[in-house]
């Protein structure tokens, strides 16, 4: 165990949560960067491994039930070795065996329902949801969970529902954060889902920016119509916002008729009110809250990068002049402001700290 | 952020924590922050997002070159603010929040102002001269900020305009080369450089020590060296050793430094990442030639067990520097 678990159970000692010795050993949680290199491998390697049924085996590439069938076998060959085996190399080479297997999988899917590209979809939002739950692999579930969003995203598009999608995301996201921790044995499996979703909802809300004509080289038979515009995906946002900090208070026991609760509540409506023009900036805030209530820095980082995105390339948004845009970040800037002058004139530092 | 959240993790891992008394142990760890964390982080960052935003509303505003307004006036207007930014700078002190965002407020708006300058006058300068002055007049506000969000800053301008200026002229200094490789060396040189006099500069100030920062300038520097070797494993003809000469002493400059010196996991996996994809391109380049199958499952085996060789070793080094 290391010197910094040991202080940690110290404290947990002494405050008369835990009793005994520290535990003997412990697995330590790989950083980001060491996950990030091992998806990379795995990535490659399953480049690789394509290559290699693609040259030895080029008859899975001809028939799709051929393909359906090696590549449903790969990912049940990736499930068993990473059931059985903890050894590093196994772990590795399942995810690139799982990845490869899973590109036969959808080039099959997609070739067989040729012209129900929808169905084609679902299907393999449902596949991913499925693995990111059953997989006993941190990457895995993050990568499957990932491509879950995107697919379901699209799916919902060819229904004209691209806009609601985002808010859907982020309040699966934020239930996966804001409960980490309830359920001790289901931990890992509901932080890797909880990564996968965030990184998908940085990227749709970054293509919703742009309007959801950045997607519409997918639907190559006709757009479809949607009946959701752009500002009900907003409204959906500023809800979950609300969900998110509402949900913040009630763990610190704030009760509704509480200063501290009425002026959060009112100013987080009242900042989901004008960044609706600057789409983003909700979503930014939230992944930002949400890491900073469980001292992810990951997700405060993730957060703060998506936040920095969104306001720059608002300057390449073509739906309104750079004047407007101008006056709503003026807007929000000084609103923004407003609200910390707010804190801290009728929230004394010493009543925050006596209410937690 | 002081966090204890891997180490809780760890701990929840080998349920050593009742389950009944998670939330508890959450707040004695800090792991959930307490009403004062919590306050010190909404007033920060509500400051810092809020004053960006103003920053970008002013620069937003002078792009939109409005002719309902006159240019001493967006003059007086820009002026006005970078003024009132540096007496808010003064007002709050340099170690306050409030400080920081005030002063690289100022500087945003010190580019608003050279562009509009640029724009109303037409000078005839060149793209790179207005974020190389830029770099230049914000200088002083950068040493006496002491904090690394303005340097980062100062760095960025550095380089649009060092890659502006090799545009517009061809190359710079002995490498007039004009090519997208001289560019490449350049860059990495600039901030290789940097990243060194950061490293050196970060003992005697602390301050500079944030680890971001420095990881921000190796990624910086390392991505277009790992380009300039990858552009001459798989270049047609004349294939230069150069770059792949650098690139071993880069990568055990880097290991000297980060592994024996100043234990960073992070630059050591950026190190790994590069060590596998140069050797990978570097076997696939000769072994794909004539497309075997075998060529193709024997890459795929080698990447897994590179891959595998760096987790192992950086889950080692990372109980190291933890224990």
């Amino acid at each position: 165990m290391s010197t910094q678990t040991e202080q940690v159970w110290e404290t947990l000692r002494q405050a008369g949560l835990t009793e005994g010795a520290a535990p003997e050993t412990g697995k330590l949680e790989s950083p980001w960067y060491v996950k990030i290199l091992l998806a990379f491998s795995g990535w490659l390697a399953a480049v690789f491994l394509l290559g290699f049924i693609g040259m030895g085996l080029g008859f899975v590439f001809e028939s799709s039930g051929a393909a359906m069938i090696i590549g449903g076998m790969m990912i049940g060959g990736a499930f068993a070795l990473l059931r059985i085996s903890k050894n590093e190399f196994v772990e590795h080479l399942a995810l690139a065996v799982s990845l490869a297997g899973q590109v036969l999988v959808v080039f099959a899917l997609f070739d067989i329902s040729s012209s129900d590209q929808e169905i084609a979809w679902l299907l393999l939002a449902l596949l991913q949801l499925s693995l990111a739950v059953v997989m006993p692999n941190f990457v895995h579930r993050v990568f499957s969970s990932f491509v879950a969003a995107i697919a379901f995203t699209i799916c919902l598009t060819y229904w004209g529902g691209y806009y609601v999608v985002g808010g859907m995301v982020m309040f699966l996201a934020a239930l996966c954060w804001l409960h980490e921790f309830r359920y001790p044995r289901q931990m890992k499996r509901i932080q890797a889902i909880g990564y996968g979703l965030v990184l998908a909802l940085i990227l749709l809300k970054g293509t919703a920016l742009f309007g959801y004509r950045t997607i519409g080289w997918l639907f190559s038979r006709d757009q479809p119509e949607l009946w959701a515009g752009p500002w009900i995906g907003e409204l959906l946002t500023g809800v979950v916002a609300i969900y998110v900090v509402w949900h913040l208070l009630q763990r610190y026991g704030q009760r509704i008729s509480e200063r501290i609760t009425i002026t959060a509540l009112s100013g987080t409506i009242l900042l989901c009110g004008v960044s609706m023009e600057v789409q983003g900036i909700t979503v930014g805030m939230v992944i930002v809250l949400l890491g900073f209530a469980g001292a992810n820095r990951v997700l405060v980082g993730l957060g703060v990068l998506s936040l920095l995105f969104y306001i720059s390339f608002y300057y390449y948004l073509l739906d309104t002049t750079l004047l407007a845009k101008s006056q709503t970040l003026l807007i929000v800037g000084l609103v923004l402001l407003l609200l910390r002058w707010l804190m801290l004139t009728f929230i004394p530092a010493n009543q925050e700290a006596k209410h937690v | 952020m002081i966090s204890s959240r891997s180490q809780f993790i760890e701990l929840m891992e080998q349920g050593a924590i009742p389950v009944d008394k998670i939330g508890d142990a959450l707040k004695a760890t800090k792991v959930a922050p307490d009403g004062k964390t919590w306050r010190t982080f909404i007033d920060h960052f509500l400051l810092w997002l809020g004053g960006l935003a103003l920053a970008f509303a002013v620069m937003f505003f002078i792009a939109y070159n409005w002719h309902a307004i006159g240019r001493f006036a967006k003059f007086g207007m820009v002026e006005g603010i970078v003024v009132l930014a540096i007496v808010a700078y003064c007002r709050f002190g340099g170690t306050s929040a409030s400080g920081k965002v005030s002063l690289l407020v100022a500087t945003i708006c010190l580019g608003v102002l050279l562009a509009f300058f640029g724009q109303t006058y037409q000078t005839g300068a060149d793209p790179w001269q207005l974020f190389f002055v830029w770099a230049l007049l914000m200088l002083p506000w950068a040493i006496i900020g002491r904090f690394p969000a303005i340097w980062i800053v100062w760095v960025v301008l550095l380089n649009t305009s060092l890659v502006l200026y090799y545009q517009t002229f061809g190359g710079i200094f002995w490498l007039m080369s004009g090519s997208e490789t001289g560019l490449l060396w350049l860059i990495f040189m600039l901030n290789t450089l940097l990243l060194a006099a950061w490293e050196v500069l970060a003992a005697p100030w602390h301050w500079l020590s944030e680890r971001w920062a420095l990881r921000l300038l190796a990624t910086a520097g390392g991505v277009p060296l790992n380009c300039l070797v990858l552009q001459s494993i798989f270049a047609d003809s004349d294939a230069s050793f150069l770059p792949g000469l650098v690139w071993v002493i880069w990568m055990a400059a880097m290991y000297l430094v980060y592994r024996k010196t100043k234990p960073d996991l992070f630059m050591l996996a950026g190190c790994c990442l590069s060590g596998i994809t140069v050797s990978v391109s570097f076997l696939g380049k000769y072994m794909l030639e004539y497309s075997s199958a075998g060529s193709f499952l024997f890459l795929s085996l080698v990447v897994i067990g590179m891959g595998t060789g760096a987790a192992f070793w950086l889950k080692k080094v990372h109980q190291e520097c933890q224990s």
